[in-house]
This record gives C-alpha cells, structure tokens and sequence, in this order.
C-alpha cells in the first residue's frame, strides 16, 4: 500500500482528539449534547488548524448512533461510512474546484429531501471563499430557508472574501492557530504511539516551523522522519525545516548588538556554507527579534522556546534597534525575490546591521549601560564606537540620509543629550504625513467613545486582542504590541501606545490601520472608529473627563482639551516650545472648532518636527522618499 | 539526455536528494506530494524524472535501470501514466488543471499508479492552486504529485503545506567553475572565473559565456566603475556608450551587467572589511578609494544596487536603469 502521510493518518476522530481547539470543540459537543445545533457554521482560521477535521466529527456526530458525551461512537455504521466517504448524508463540496453556480444550485434543489440513511444531511463546504458572486447567491437563498435536518459546514482561510449576508446566516467559529505547546503534545502522542525514538528538541523546531499549523507540522514530521529510519535526530529536523539553529541565531543578533561585523560575516559565512536558505534566514531573524521586542511587552505572546542569552538580549536591545533590524531585514526579504547573489544580500545586511547601532542605541545606551558596564564590554567594540564617532562627527545623519544637517554634533552621551543638535537655525522636518480617515487623534474623538463607553465593548476589544496580534504582519503586530485598549463603545476604539514614538510610526502606516481595522470588524462584527494616542495624551484626557464629569457638564455640552504634543522621548531638551507655537495651538483650536481633525494631526506633526530626532528615525524607518529636511 | 547521461549527472551533482528518495522508498515512507524549489530548473526536472523512472521501472531494483520499457518511455515523455504540465504561457490556468484532475481521476493506463509534474508551478493562478488544494491532499488511487519552482513564496502556503519540499541547492562559483572547465577547456580562465562568479546555474553559465561578451562586459563595467570612482560624472556618459548596448535588450544579459556591478561593489565592500576581492584585483585605485569613502557611503552605494534587479524585473529600460544607478552613486560619493 502507498505510504499515506502522517496528516492523513493522524486526521482527529474524536473531539478530544483535537489540538489547540478547545472552545470550539466544546461548544460544538455541547450543542450535539443539548441537541441545539444551527443550521449553517462557518469555520474560519489558518491553514491547517483543524476545520475541515472539525467539520468531519461534527457531521459523525450529528449523525451518530452511539453518541457518547457529544463525541461520536467512529463504530456504527453511519460514522463508519462517514469514514470512509461512502454516506450519502454527509457531502463535501471542494468550493475551489466547484466554483460554478449549478453545483450550489444542486444543492438547492436536493437539499429539501430528507437524509435517506442518517439523521442530519450535512454539507461540508469547502475553501467556501472561493464560491463566485453566482454561487453565493445562491447558496443565500438555501441558508435563508433551510430545511430542517440539514446542516452547512461552511470552512474558508479568508473569511473576509465572504459576504456578510452570508456570515450574517451562520454561527462562526474562530480556529486559532495552534500553540506550540499543543502541537508539540501531539507529535510526542504520535512518536509514542508509533514506538519512534525522537530528539525534544528537534520536535520543538518542527514546531516553530509550522508556524501554528498542525498539517504543517505532521508534514515537516514526516519529511524529517524520511530521512531516517525510524527515529528524528536534531540534525533532519534541521535539514527538514531549513531553521537556523537557536544557538546560531543568538550569536548572529549578539554580534549585531555588539557591532561586532567581524563576527556577524562569519556567522553569515558558516550559515551560507550550511547551505541555508536566504528567505529562511531573514524569517528566523525576523521572528527572533520580534521575540526579543515581545518578551518585554508581552511574554505570553513568545511563541518559540529560546535559549538562556534570549533574555539578556531582551533586556538590552532598544526598540528601535529592534524595528531596525526587523524593518531592513524586511527590505532585503523583498529583494530578495529578484536576485540570484542572495548571499551579497545578506552580506550587505549584515555589514548594516552590525553598524546600526553606534548612533542609534540611544535610548538604551543607559541600559546597555547597567547591563554591562563599559569595561565589561568587548574592547573592539569600543574601539570601533570611538572611531566611528570621531568619524561622523560632523554629521549626524544616519546612512540612510539623504542631505546631511551641518554644523551639528554627535555625542555618545546620557540619554536626552544623544543626537542633541547644536544648531543657531532650527532644522524644520516636513513629513509627507499621508492622510487617512482610518484614525483620530484628537481628544474629541476620545470623548465621544468615553460617553458611550461600556466595560462589555473594552473586555470585547481585551478578548481579541491576542488574535488581533495574530492576524497581522510580523512588523504590524510587533508595532501594535506596543499599545493597549482603553475604551471602546460599539462604534470606536482607543488605543494607547506606551511609546510615542511608536505612536508616530503607526498613525503613518495605513496599512497597519487598515489591517487593524478589518480585523477587527472580522474578530467583533463590526466596524469601528480607531483613536490613536498617546499615554500622555490619554492621562490628560481622562483627567480632563473625570474633571467635567463630575461638574455634572452635560455631555453635550462637555469640552474636549486640545491634545498635549506628541514628545518624542530623544527630543533634546535643549528645545523649548516658542511663541511661534502658541499660535499655533490657537491655531489647533480654530481648526478643532471647524471639525478639521486631520490638519490638526498634520499640525502636531509638524510640530514634532521640530526634533531632529525624528529625522534620523523617520529616514531610517520610511528611507529617505517621504521626508525631506529643509532650513529655514 | 539519455537515462545513462541523466544517472551520471545525478550522482554527481543531486546524491543527497536520490539517496533521500531512494531511502524513503525503502521504507515505504515516501510522500504523494513534492515541492522541488531551487534556482536551477533543470536540476529539478531530472530528480522529478528520475523518481518517476524510480517508481515505474520494471526492474525491481533500487535504482531506475534505464533500459526497461518504461524507463525510456519516460525519459522520452511517452508513458500514458507520467503527465507533465509544461505551460509556455505566463499563466496556467484552472482549466488545465481541471482537465489534468480528471484524467488523473479516471484509472492509470497501464500499470496502477500515476505520477503528476507540474513544471513552473509558481506560474499557477490563485484559481488554479485553490482547485489543487484537494487533489493534492488526497488524490484518487496511488499518485505522486511534483510541483517544480524556482521561487516557492510565489506558491499558496496552503500548497506548501500539504507537500513535502525539497529544496536544491545553487551550485557555488568552485563547483560552477570545474565543471565549465570540463566543458569547455580550451575557455579562457578569466573568462570562466567570472561566469562562475555571475551565473548560478549551468545552463546561464553556458548561454552568458557564448563569444567574448562576458570579457567585453566586464571591462566596460570596470572602466566604468573607475571613472565612476574617480567621481567623474563622465561615467554617467558610458552607459551609453558601453554597457547600455551591451545589454543587447538580453534580459539574461541585462542581468549578469547588473549582478558585475553588484559584485564589483561587493568588492569594495570587503575591501573595507579588510576581506579578499574578487572582481577588483587588479585596481590601482583600491587603496584610494578606501580613503575617500566612508562605510556609510559604501552601503548606500549598495542599497542603490540592490535594488537595481526589482527595476528591470519591472520591466524599466535597462539603459535607464544604469543611468539612474550611476547618478544615484555619483551624487552618494559626492557627499
Ligand atoms: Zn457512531
Ligand atoms: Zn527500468
């Protein structure tokens, strides 16, 4: 017999079987239990996490004759033709293969008689995104007078393809993606059973290579298991997967952290020689670091295990050495799709990245500090600080600048003194800031949701936010983990970020507004307002609120403050707000008044630029095309 | 190639993937499903051929005999059974592939086993790759799919993960260099240092290598990369003089100047790093170069010529290309 792959093989035949699914098993069991089934479900989520499987077991157990506690009996004659495909009751519709009108059509026009050998009729649609606009019309009109005994399953990777009227009809499921710890239960469960020797750790990068997905994950099992006759060593998981190992990607981001590119080409040159894949490289080093960020801010979310140096590297690295390294890294993972010199690529990376941090550790360097004092660090490092800062001392541009500020200079110094410009003419920075309706920022916006606010609409907003992180990019989510829900009503949402900078970054990136937005409306239903501000400008706010509140001011009638400028924690002291922004907050005031919340935000930008700061940041971030420095 | 050609050239060059597979077929565990992802296509095609030949030869050996019946009627692209969708078009479309499914629904032809390549699966459309999913998941009968790409990120993750990949490696500049020097051995060594250093694929190597172009081209660059050094904007002028035309409107060729370019700085790069040259042995100017340009000019330099390629996959004229990049890194050295 053809070897059948572990996925197929291990495919779950019972609710318990299943992995990382908890909440939808459960509520799928007790509705079999009370015998209060829906007509039409729609199971979305990731690949490979389960919903067709799901939809399996649901339909046995609906149509089971020895049900035992919500699970179906897999023995009697009806889970057993369900098994092997061959009950008439139950019929699965491959959505992508069958995108035609006339198969939906068929189904209308069966679907009215009764299931001849079961006791549900049960349509299992799947890849339901790929139905045409013919198809899903008329699947709408089934789903809008269903027949008893009849029960859709529809299954789908992008819900959002589908229209709302038809999400509209179904109770939905969210699949998560599974944890790491899950998956690896399951292929422990599995080795167990079939009596193969396994490595844990070769296990765990089999884990973190799926990324959430158990298909994923008995598929790199397998593949791995191949290689070897009957036991999984370290070294074919690794072949297998492609992965760097935890150990070499720790000292790669060491030497980045130390400038150290002696150091960090001879790691590259080991991995090269390794025959390691470039994409895959850049991946892992992307997640590493995105864990570094993570493992501050919220432990929880640190998916893969990593080694004893991952925690001090968290404690050192600053966060925008961090969004550096994850946004270059990006760039090159883009190029890479059009070069066949993917090692000068990583080459040229890695050269980057060991020589990001002299000028832009700034905001660490008082940490880096207590971390290890200056004479505990490697000598050549210092060395090479120093030489670098002699060399650039006449500018205090980043590489990716393209007109240098003159007359201006650097220190390696205390936080707050870093990047300080000694200047008699301020430098004005003018960013393109693209306008967005997506996002408010002002407090007006704040208030309305304050005076609707309810606790059911924020813990909604707190229930999501895990999967909201999830559905994102791994730069999106590494940027929104940095900020949390305060208030919600059914219409907006307030979101603070801890870090201004921050802030600025994600009220520029639509694409990030944009991806919060609908997955938001995907996770609650609904479409919501997004208000972007500060911590800073949250306290005010709040303060400002409570104060009228209890005035007894009709909300109505209650007056929203104009929000505190956004402060940059690497503004240079040095700068003080001049008269010349006075009017301008009258200015902000007037143009509150006539609703003109967006010039406002772009007037606040303007403002900021005042920091100089901000260039180097924003140049490294967004390059140099959206920003240019002018002299007044 | 002949099956005797196509052993010999296996064992040489993709052991560890036979030895795989044929390990994997001793102990039954071999998988339905195969991504084969690699730079060079052709590799890819004679491993897929060659386990096609593994599964259907008549003799019962551990190896493909290549004399049998079927081998030679695979290797010939005759057997009923072994399909391969080749697709000239930009596209392959869902139809094709609905056609394909039903073929392979209906039973093998001979024998009892069916054997799928779909070459350039990159090239699938989204329609086309959903309408796989299934199939590819649980085909009818025994049957083994391979999906042959040069770039597997183009593919949904949702194929990828429900096939087994094997990724094939590029060959390095050593290998690349013997093995033309096989070939070709009357070649000037110059001339195949720098193939070897360009191309990362045989069948490139052999095509970029015809007349003296290569010489010719890389001197060009050289030529320019000294004035261009020298911050002489007359650099800027020899683009279209020189390596402009010398593109020929060759997009293998457009390529290989630019990839001379991206070497050339690399160079400049390691020379910085205090790390051996390739390209720019034998510049007088080296050390004055290190004198008047900083690392960060350096690198700005190369995010220049990075993202030269993404340029003329987007179909911009070569000749600008060049000329943009030439301003670009005059105005970077100009400080
Ligand atoms: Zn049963
Ligand atoms: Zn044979």
């Amino acid at each position: 017999m053809a070897y059948q792959a572990l996925y197929r093989v291990w495919r779950p035949q019972f609710f318990k079987d299943m992995v990382g699914q908890e909440v939808v098993t459960q509520t799928l069991k007790n509705a079999i239990i009370t015998k209060q089934t829906s007509h039409a479900y729609l199971f979305s989520g990731p690949r490979g996490t389960g919903k067709t499987s799901v939809a399996k077991i649901f339909a046995k157990a609906l149509n089971c004759l020895d049900l035992k506690d919500g699970e179906p009996c897999n023995e009697c004659i009806n889970c057993q033709a369900i098994n092997t495909g061959t009950l008439n009751d139950v019929i699965e519709i491959d959505a992508a293969s069958n995108n035609g009108v006339e198969e939906i059509r068929d189904i209308r026009d069966k679907v009215k008689y009764a299931p001849t050998q079961g006791k549900f009729k049960v349509y299992i649609i799947d890849e339901v995104h790929m139905l045409s606009t013919g198809a899903f019309n008329a699947l709408l009109k089934t789903l809008e007078e269903p027949p008893t005994q009849v029960v859709f399953i529809l299954a789908t990777t992008e819900p959002q393809k589908i229209p709302a009227t038809i999400i509209s009809r179904t109770q939905r499921f969210d699949f998560k993606r599974i944890k790491q710890t899950a998956s690896l239960a399951r292929m422990e469960y599995i080795l167990t059973e079939k009596q193969i020797a396994y490595d844990q750790q070769a296990l765990q990068i089999i884990a973190t290579a799926a990324e959430g997905g158990m298909r994923d994950a008995l598929s790199i099992l397998d593949q791995a298991l191949s290689f070897a006759d009957n036991k999984l060593t370290l070294d074919n998981a690794l072949m297998v997967t492609g992965a760097v190992t935890q150990d070499l990607l720790s000292l790669y981001v060491q030497a980045v952290l130390e400038s150290d590119t002696v150091k960090g080409l001879e790691l590259l040159q080991q991995l090269l020689d390794e025959g390691k894949d470039a994409n895959r490289f850049i991946e892992d080093l992307i997640g590493y670091v995105r864990d570094l960020l993570l493992a501050n801010e919220a432990p929880k979310l640190v998916n893969a295990i990593r080694n004893n140096d991952f925690k001090t590297q968290a404690q050192t690295i600053s966060l925008q050495q961090a969004y550096t390294i994850i946004e270059e890294s990006n760039n090159v993972q883009q190029q890479l799709r059009y070069t066949t010199h993917a090692d000068v690529y990583l080459e040229v990376l890695t050269v980057k990245l060991c020589n990001l941090s002299d000028q832009k550790v700034d905001d660490t360097h008082t940490k880096q500090e207590l971390a290890f004092s200056a004479e505990n660090l490697p000598k050549k490092t210092i060395l090479k600080q120093l030489e670098k800062s002699r060399k650039d001392a006449s500018s205090i541009t980043t590489f990716n600048a393209k007109i240098p500020v003159q007359g201006t200079d650097t220190k390696i110094a205390t936080k707050g003194e870093i990047n300080k410009v000694v200047d008699d003419e301020p430098t004005k920075l003018i960013t393109k800031v693209q306008k967005s309706n997506l996002v408010k920022m002002d407090g007006q916006a704040v208030f309305l949701t304050l005076q609707k606010a309810t606790k059911g609409a924020l813990t909604a907003f707190n229930d999501a936010y895990i999967d909201l992180l999830n559905m994102l990019t791994v730069v999106q989510s590494a940027k929104l983990s940095q900020a949390k829900f305060v208030a919600a009503s059914d219409q907006s949402v307030v979101l603070v970020f801890k870090q201004p900078y921050i802030h600025h970054l994600a009220i520029q990136d639509i694409e990030l507004q944009t991806s919060i937005k609908d997955s938001l409306e995907k996770l609650l239903g609904n479409e919501y307002q997004l208000i972007f501000i500060t911590e800073d400008q949250w306290q005010q706010v709040r303060k400002s609120y409570v104060t009228q509140l209890k005035a007894k001011i009709q909300p109505d009638e209650m007056q929203a403050p104009i929000l505190a400028q956004i402060e940059l924690e690497t503004k240079p002291q040095a700068l003080t707000v001049t008269d010349e922004t006075e009017i301008e907050n009258e200015q902000d005031a007037i143009n509150s008044n006539l609703n003109n919340k967006q010039e406002v935000a772009s007037l606040n930008e303007a403002k900021n630029a005042k920091m100089t700061d901000i260039v180097n940041e924003a140049q490294t971030m967004f390059g140099v095309e959206n920003i240019e420095i002018r002299k007044d | 190639m002949t099956p005797q050609e196509i052993f010999k050239h296996l064992d040489k060059h993709q052991i560890d993937i036979t030895k795989h597979f044929e390990r994997a077929i001793e102990h039954k565990r071999l998988a339905h499903a195969f991504i084969f992802d690699g730079p060079d296509m052709q590799q890819q095609e004679l491993v897929a051929t060659w386990l096609a030949m593994r599964l259907f030869c008549l003799n019962d050996t551990n190896k493909p005999c290549g004399e049998c019946n079927n081998c030679q009627r695979i290797v010939n692209g005759e057997h009923p059974d072994v399909i391969s969708i080749v697709s000239d078009n930009k596209t392959i479309k869902i139809d094709e592939i609905r056609y394909i499914k039903n073929e392979f629904n209906k039973r093998a032809v001979e024998g009892f086993q069916k054997f799928l390549i779909i070459k350039d699966a990159d090239k699938l459309t989204v329609g086309a790759e959903n309408s796989l999913l299934k199939f590819i998941e649980e085909p009818q009968g025994p049957t083994t799919i391979v999906l042959l790409t040069q770039n597997r990120y183009a593919l949904l993750p949702t194929i990828i993960s429900r096939t087994q990949l094997i990724e094939f490696k590029g060959v390095t500049p050593k290998i690349l260099a013997k093995e033309l020097t096989n070939l070709f051995p009357k070649q000037n060594v110059d001339i195949i240092k720098i193939v070897s250093h360009l191309a990362t694929d045989l069948k490139t190597a052999e095509y970029i290598m015809a007349d003296d172009w290569v010489l010719e081209s890389t001197h060009a660059m050289l030529r320019w990369y000294t004035v261009l050094m020298k911050q002489d904007i007359a650099a800027f002028a020899m683009v279209q003089m020189g390596l402009g035309p010398l593109g020929e409107n060759d997009r293998l060729k457009e390529q290989a100047i630019l990839d001379l370019c991206l070497l050339a700085f690399r160079d400049v790069l390691r020379m910085y790093e205090q790390r051996e040259v390739i390209f720019l042995q034998n510049i007088e100017q080296n050390e004055s170069i290190l004198k008047i340009t900083s690392l960060e000019q350096i690198l700005k330099i190369m995010d220049v010529i990075l993202k030269a390629p993404q340029l003329l996959k987007q179909n911009i004229n070569f000749q600008t290309i060049m000329e943009k990049i030439t301003l670009e890194i005059w105005l970077i050295l100009k400080g």
